[in-house]
């Protein structure tokens, strides 16, 4: 065998003959596209070909269903967007993300809960003083007008 | 995405209209017994089953003063209209305040019915010292605990007088 006829060999070994002509295999990101739909026509019967030619492009594509649904915690979704944008930040919403995050853990909900809850409580109390005192007068304006009092 | 920071934002503010609410019905409906009314009862010599029976009077007046917040709106805007540009003399205004007068005449009536009908529940011992009570200027106001009548506060404006 010569030294020309060794890349057919490796590619008939790898399982890629004849899918050079589809250009280079797709990256995890053209594949994710794919499984949300968002390719065209002919990208996406791209994709197909390499995903019935290549059974390594097909586990991947197993990889990626298995996390498509699952929710990002705020360090996933800030190394996801470097990975493609690198040259931009993740803020704001990142910012405030980070910022408030520990507001998401159940104690300091719960207490700031709890604060809220008295401070309403304080407010829903006065609200209710005040139309006692209101109906007081009212009542007092009606009886007043009693010459025996 | 995940709902978590929409469900931590959502039972903050629940927990807030929650204790507004609880607030609002404790301070309407639970809250701890008027001084004044210690301060009437002890006057009178009231037992605790004569307090139940000046509290619950007290509660029906309220509740008739409630009826009378709770009317609509538009006959007073009506009134308010008829004083900004109407005549003295203009019948839809006569009949404005004979409305005013008439409602406000039925809760004096209603809460001197129940007066009458709480002192016929007293005791003789009771019902003389309400009788002897009655006649000082702001003791029935106090009854129905609109008044300060009796509180230290009271008593010292009284002396300032």
């Amino acid at each position: 065998m010569t030294d020309q006829r060794r890349p057919t060999l490796r590619r008939l070994i790898d399982g890629n003959l004849g899918m050079e002509s589809l250009g280079d295999p797709p990256g995890e990101m053209e594949l994710a596209a794919w499984l949300d739909g968002r390719l065209s026509e002919a990208q996406a019967a791209r994709i197909e070909t390499w995903l019935a030619g290549d059974p390594r492009l097909r586990q991947a594509l197993i990889a990626l269903r298995e996390v498509q649904e699952m929710p990002l915690t705020v360090d996933e979704r800030e190394r996801a967007h470097a990975l493609v944008s690198p040259y931009t930040s993740f803020a704001p919403t990142s910012d405030w993300r980070r910022w408030f995050a520990w507001l998401l853990d159940p104690i300091p909900a719960g207490a700031i809960a709890c604060i809220l809850a008295a401070i309403g409580f304080y407010l829903g109390s006065g609200l209710g003083a005040t139309t006692s005192q209101r109906e007081a007068q009212l009542l007092a304006q009606i009886l007043g007008g009693l010459p025996l009092l | 995405m995940t709902n978590k920071p929409l469900l931590v934002v959502l039972l903050l503010s629940l927990s807030l209209n929650a204790a507004v609410v609880a607030g609002y019905a404790y301070q309407r409906f639970f809250a701890a017994p008027d001084t004044r009314l210690e301060v009437v009862a002890e006057k009178l010599g009231l037992n605790e089953t004569e307090r139940a029976a000046l509290s619950a009077m007290r509660k029906a007046v309220f509740a008739e003063v409630r009826k009378l917040r709770r009317q609509p709106a538009e006959p007073n805007a009506a009134l308010r209209h008829l004083v900004a540009a109407g005549k003295a003399d203009d019948p839809a205004l006569t009949a404005a305040l004979a409305r005013i007068a008439d409602e406000r005449a039925l809760i004096q009536t209603d809460a001197i019915a129940r007066l009458i009908a709480f002192r016929d529940s007293l005791s003789p011992q009771a019902r003389q010292r309400f009788g002897e009570a009655i006649l000082q200027k702001g003791f029935m106001l106090s009854l129905f605990g609109v008044s300060s009548w009796g509180l230290p506060q009271a008593a010292e404006n009284e002396g300032a007088e």
